[in-house]
């Protein structure tokens, strides 16, 4: 099998439009939550929003809205050019694959402009949007990518999922070069779908803390070059993918199982496949939503993968909010810059352990990241679990 | 067909369940969708408690995976890998619709295609992979290349894969069995022609 | 038994999808949840929308809905005391 290498990152999230503005606000302890300003909502929960227009979008990419364009079209557009501005090799779209992973793809344009269809013909393109595809499509007909081009939709965990099978792509030989990660967008759609199930806070979640009491919703964009490492000419390659396991929960709709089955039978099959032992890992980059239900599972999942000796850890959605669809390649980058850096980043707002709970990690310190595991748990008991690691 | 490999299959489209051996139920064309998937379960006894508050796409894959499940075995290291194109929309369409009034919380827990991968993996105690790709059309040659991976890779042991679409209230599924990676070769070039075959 | 009683067996039955029940088929003291009537965390977050929906209560705290969706009687009882509609 061949050895999967990032070679590339691009990224837009409510903490910075870029790698390296993630990266400081990570560093500075800033979060990005807000009241939803951009998105129109009678909600004032704190949200996770990115504080550019769509109109500002479409200038700064050089489009028109008569394309029909999303949000999360625009987001992903943006996060790649990152990508290759800083790579430069965009040259090779024939043989480069894109798999996108999303959640609400372009509902929010369907929202906004649902009642508009009749009168005004310009608006039209949008009707598609709600087509899931729509949205991986309009991003790959913008870089021109020839490749594979799929849609992975399996909740939070849909670009955890795309980039293992991105990563897979390269392993089996048919692609040298696959774009993997995710876009999602704040809607009204998903802020009212989550308020139905009684899980956002009204304050900054509080992951992994005793009084936790619920999730913010953000919204992302972020996505990774990945390239087999004998094909690739990048001299800057960034990390690798050691490991990937995805495991279904078997238990519940939206649920997970209190033992947190699913999360430890996909962390099981990532350590098994990169052929490590769970002491190995220096780092977690955890799902940790700052609901009841996730982080006391994913808190049992990880006593039973790591014993006595669970390393650090933390969830970094306290600067995020939970970006859905994205989270799984947002924590990706994170989790990569946690290797360069050299550094764990803080888990926000943690206080008070849990009973029978564990400490995250409180502060952003410097500390030996050979390995970081990400972990990324969507509704539909779909879990999935990555290892990146330095690449020597 | 004589030459053809078997294949084991069940298709769910234009009122009618098929199968391998042919046709295993029909109603009247002109009845609601969710009538027929209800009647359906009905007729083949199938006991799920959740079935009648699940969405019109896990009905469909649980009574699919169901009959599949009584010729071939689905077990705890069978791999899911579904497909279809326009995701959760019908779902997605409902839940908007209930935002008018009072958002409801058990629709919103159906607006996501995979959710039909969990209820299948709840009913037959499945923890293996599962997948759900975005495609425009039924693309056999992506999932199977998949199920290649995954077999190769030891995800999985069998793997059990699915188109599964719900559009304008008009049901496109069809599931079907890969027990290997032999099995896995010889249906490449068979499984359009079985799915575009309809049975009057 | 009370028309609120049956108004509510008849609206759980709609709102929760319990396919060939009829009101007369749940007791009054029946436990809603767990080995009564089988009902689950999301037909729990559903009673929220329907006593909010059908009767002007607002829960702010889900964890109350364990003693209120306790049996029919226990609802009843709780909407006859708080009902805005």
């Amino acid at each position: 099998m061949k050895t999967v290498v990032v070679t590339g990152m691009g990224i837009v999230s409510a903490i910075g439009s870029s790698v390296t503005a993630n990266l400081q606000s990570l560093q500075n302890n800033s979060d990005g939550l807000s009241k939803p300003d951009i998105l129109q909502t009678g909600h004032q929960f704190p949200v996770g929003e990115i504080k550019i227009t769509d109109a500002e979008l479409l200038e700064e990419l050089k489009l028109t809205a008569s394309l029909g364009i999303t949000r999360a079209s625009l987001l992903g557009i943006k996060a790649i050019t990152e990508i290759f501005e800083n790579s430069g090799k965009l040259a090779d779209n024939a043989n480069t694959a894109f798999v996108s992973g999303t959640s609400v793809g372009g509902i929010d344009k369907t929202e906004q402009y649902f009642d508009l269809f009749d009168e005004k013909a310009a608006l039209r393109p949008y009707i598609q949007a709600q087509h899931p595809g729509y949205t991986t499509q309009k991003i790959a007909e913008y870089f021109g990518i020839q490749g594979l081009v799929t849609t992975i939709s399996t909740a939070c965990s849909s670009s955890a999922n795309a980039i293992m099978t991105g990563a897979r792509l390269i392993q089996s030989g048919r692609y040298s070069k696959v774009i993997v990660g995710g876009s999602d967008c704040l809607t009204k759609f998903t802020l009212n779908g989550f308020n139905s199930l009684r899980i956002l806070s009204d304050e900054p979640a509080k992951p992994f803390d005793r009084d936790r009491n619920g999730l913010n919703l953000g919204e992302a964009a972020a996505y990774l070059l990945l390239e087999a490492e004998d094909a690739t000419s990048d001299q800057r390659i960034l990390a690798k993918i050691s490991g990937a396991g995805n495991a279904n929960d078997a238990f519940h709709q939206t649920a997970s199982s209190e033992d947190g089955e699913g999360a430890f039978k996909a962390m099981n099959k990532a350590l098994k496949m990169a052929n490590m032992e769970a002491q190995n890992i220096d780092y977690i980059n955890a799902h940790g939503t700052g609901t009841q239900n996730n982080d006391l599972s994913e808190t049992n999942a990880l006593k039973r993968i790591f014993k006595e000796t669970v390393p650090k850890f933390s969830s970094t959605k306290g600067f995020t909010g939970h970006t859905l669809g994205a989270a799984g390649a947002v924590e990706a980058i994170f989790s990569i810059l946690s290797i360069q850096e050299q550094q764990v980043f803080a888990n926000l707002n943690y206080q008070n352990i849990m009973e029978d709970g564990l400490i995250p990690v409180r502060e952003n310190r410097k500390h030996q990241v050979d390995h970081v595991m990400s972990n990324s748990f969507g509704f539909g008991g779909n879990c999935t679990s990555l290892i990146f690691s330095k690449h020597e | 067909m004589s030459k053809d490999q078997h294949i084991d299959f069940i298709k769910i489209q234009n009122n009618s369940i098929t199968a391998a051996e042919g046709l295993l139920f029909q109603t009247e064309k002109q009845i609601d969708p969710f009538k027929f998937l209800g009647d359906a379960y009905k007729f083949f006894g199938i006991t799920y408690p959740k079935f009648f508050k699940m969405d019109g796409l896990s009905k469909a894959g649980l009574i699919a995976a169901e009959l599949l499940s009584e010729k071939v075995s689905i077990e705890k290291n069978t791999g899911l890998i579904f497909s279809n194109s326009s995701s959760s929309l019908d779902t997605d369409l409902r839940f908007q619709d209930s935002m008018k009034s009072f958002a409801s919380p058990s629709v919103f827990v159906y607006t996501l295609p995979n959710i039909v991968l969990g209820e299948i993996s709840i009913r037959h105690q499945i923890q293996s992979e599962n997948a759900f790709f975005i495609s425009e059309k039924f693309d056999p040659a992506l999932i199977l290349d998949y199920a290649e991976i995954q077999l190769k890779n030891s995800a999985c042991e069998n793997v059990l894969c699915g188109w599964l679409n719900l559009h304008n209230n008009e049901y496109d599924v069809f599931l079907w069995h890969v027990a290997g990676l032999e099995d896995l070769q010889s249906q490449r070039g068979q499984l359009l022609k079985i799915y575009a075959t309809t049975h009057e | 038994m009370s028309d609120l009683h049956t108004e509510l067996k008849e609206s759980i039955i709609e709102q929760l999808n319990l396919e060939d029940m009829q009101p007369a088929d749940i007791e009054n003291n029946e436990a809603l949840f767990g080995d009564g009537l089988g009902l689950d965390s999301i037909d729990a977050l559903e009673l929220i929308v329907l006593l909010e929906k059908d009767y002007g209560i607002k829960l702010t705290d889900p964890n109350q809905g364990k003693q209120i969706f306790n049996s029919i009687n226990t609802m009843a009882d709780f909407i006859e005391k708080h009902r805005t509609k």
